[in-house]
């Protein structure tokens, strides 16, 4: 059973996520805040995440550029939802380029974020 | 009654004290008599005057002179006739006298001379000339059009500019009246205003023309005209001065288009910025309405589906309210900004505030005594200033002192993220508070919608946006200047205008 890490500073989406993750067999944690996403992945127990692009001020994109420099990257899936200034190809774009396994726009449908973590943990 | 000769003795002195001299001659010009003015005019010697040499070839004058002098005066003996005209007399080559004079023809053959020494007269004739050619000559090399018109309008004098930029022949209008510029081929606005202006009935004044039409279409002038009066009061001339503005104007027009362009593209930033946070407020709550739904749809009978339907209940509640607040940010154009006294709004919206008041918070109000008039709309301004101290007092836990200080006169910082697009002084209304202030990243976002340093729940993010947005709307900006542990000062821009 894979573990995978979801991080979203919005209680509500984070909840969601991971229930989706969970009625399909998976373990999730969740992470709020970049600090403890960073402390949760430095234990080595996760096998995928799911990185919100927008985590209040800060921007998953950056934690995905520090996993994208690790030796042996954790896989990830972005997700968006928008933001100040912030158009979707801009984010797709960087998501892209920093080896994200897959980009979801919120709402997405709970077969798009299965698929997505299949994906990210077959690379 | 006196006799001749008593007659001879008081003319002979008076006319010695005037310029006026006088001699006696024969035919062949020999002195045989003269007046000590006309010794002292001449320069010739009383004494040494000997020898039977004739008057007149007795001065520094070339041969020329001499024989023209020569030629007149044996005309007139032969002729018998009275003469009167000029003499030229030079005292040395360089330095000469005039003299007004007659001759007359005595009846036992001699002739009597009268001169009248005009010298003073004709040098200050001459160096007044030559001042007038010095003027005239910068007058023509002044980058700027300078006409001199008489009384009635006629053009006396063009400098070499007006030909220079109006490619006209001088001499076309010189002498005539103001009509004469039809020839021009003007713009018949500027012709007409130009008449005008160069007839009686302007005195004096400024004007600024705009050239649409002809030969110096989109250029700008300031004409100023003025009067010149003589001793009496009565009217002499007009002086006409013509300045091209064209330049000055563009650069006017350049800079506006400038402000409005520049506040277009606030406007769109603000916009993207806008639709970004709205998109990512609404896609959250969105989001897992989605999930509970299609896990209810899957399994109605899910143990859960309370739970689940009160989530996905409680997110379009938010939704709603977020669609609200949003709205309240759709300004309505109904109330123009008009001119307003901000000292009695200030004390009006402070009132508001102390009522408000939950804590023990002290309001200080520092004003400078004179009104703080700007062109706002009231309405915006009440609540702009009022969401402003709404976060001040929670800034400081409603305990302590905000200050309210309104200034006039004054001028935004260069620095400013958001430049009012107003133009002139501003009328700068803070309110200080004494919270614990915020962090440079916190200060650069505090005007992004949705951005929030309240606890979860508490702001909506839209207060200092919907602030910010208002102010836009009547040229202003409000700006914070902050430092963790020094508290905030948020500033209110307002155009200022006097009434």
């Amino acid at each position: 059973m894979a573990t995978i890490l979801v991080v979203d500073d919005e209680q509500d989406v984070a909840d969601a996520v991971k229930l989706v993750l969970q009625n399909d067999g998976y373990f999730v944690l969740v992470a709020k805040d970049m600090a403890s996403a960073r402390d949760i992945l430095s234990t080595g127990e996760v096998d995928a995440c799911v990185l919100d692009v927008w985590i209040d001020g800060d921007t998953g994109l950056d934690l995905a550029t520090e996993i994208s420099r690790d030796a042996e990257p954790v896989p990830f899936v972005m997700m968006s939802g928008g933001g100040p200034g912030r158009s979707l190809e801009s984010a797709t774009a960087k998501a892209d380029a920093l080896g994200a396994a897959e980009v979801l726009f919120k709402p997405f449908d709970d077969d798009e974020l299965l698929a997505a973590v299949k994906k990210a943990l077959g690379k | 009654m006196t006799d001749s000769s008593s007659l001879h003795d008081h003319l002979i002195p008076a006319l010695d004290a005037a310029n006026v001299g006088w001699a006696l001659a024969d035919r062949d010009g020999v002195l045989l008599a003269a007046s000590r003015a006309f010794f002292a005019a001449t320069g010739l010697d009383e004494a040494a005057d000997a020898g039977g040499r004739c008057w007149f070839e007795r001065d520094a004058a070339g041969p020329e002179l001499k024989a023209e002098r020569r030629r007149l005066w044996t005309e007139f003996v032969a002729s018998g006739k009275p003469w009167r005209g000029w003499l030229r007399w030079q005292l040395t080559e360089s330095k000469a006298r005039f003299f007004e004079g007659t001759a007359t023809l005595t009846g036992d053959g001699k002739v009597m001379l009268v001169t009248n020494d005009r010298t003073s007269e004709i040098e200050a004739r001459s160096a007044a000339k030559e001042r007038t050619e010095a003027l005239r000559a910068i007058l023509d090399d002044l980058p700027l059009a300078v006409a001199v018109q008489d009384a009635e309008g006629r053009i006396l004098f063009l400098n070499k500019y007006v030909p220079l930029r109006l490619g006209l022949k001088r001499r076309l209008i010189l002498g005539k009246k103001p009509q004469a510029l039809r020839r021009l081929n003007l713009d018949p606005v500027v012709y007409r205003t130009m008449v005008d202006f160069l007839q009686k009935g302007t005195p004096a004044g400024r004007q600024l023309i705009e050239v649409t039409r002809g030969p110096l279409a989109g250029t700008s002038w300031l004409l100023f005209a003025k009067p010149l009066f003589g001793r009496s009061g009565d009217l002499q001339r007009y002086v006409t001065i013509a300045v091209d503005q064209s330049a000055t104007m563009k650069l006017i027009s350049e800079r506006e288009a400038f402000a409005r362009a520049l506040a277009e593209t606030q406007k769109v930033g603000a916009l993207n910025d806008f639709a970004g946070s709205l998109a990512h407020e609404l896609s959250n709550l969105l989001h897992p309405v989605g999930v509970y739904a299609r896990s209810l749809a899957k399994n109605p009978d899910h143990p859960d589906r309370a739970y689940y339907a009160d989530r996905i209940s409680a997110a379009t509640m938010s939704a709603g309210s977020l669609l609200r607040r949003t709205l309240l940010m759709a300004r309505s154009d109904d109330d123009p900004p008009s001119l307003t006294d901000l000292s009695e709004l200030i004390e009006d919206v402070v009132a508001t505030a102390k009522d408000l008041n939950r804590g023990s918070i002290r309001f200080v109000i520092d004003l400078p005594g004179e009104p703080l008039r700007a062109l706002i709309q009231p309405t915006e301004f009440r609540q702009v200033l009022l969401n402003l101290l709404n976060n001040a007092m929670e800034a400081q836990n409603d305990r302590g002192t905000v200050t309210i200080r309104g200034i006039k006169g004054a001028v935004p910082p260069r620095d400013l993220p958001l430049r009012p697009t107003a133009s002139g002084h501003f009328v700068c209304v803070s309110v200080i508070d004494e919270g614990p202030g915020l962090d440079k990243a916190a200060a650069d976002q505090i005007f992004r919608p949705f951005f929030t340093t309240k606890p979860k729940g508490k702001g909506t993010g839209l207060g200092l946006p919907i602030a910010q947005g208002l102010t836009m709307g009547w040229g202003g900006a409000v700006a914070v200047d902050t430092a963790p542990g020094k508290g905030s000062t948020f500033s209110i821009w307002a155009p200022q205008r006097e009434g």
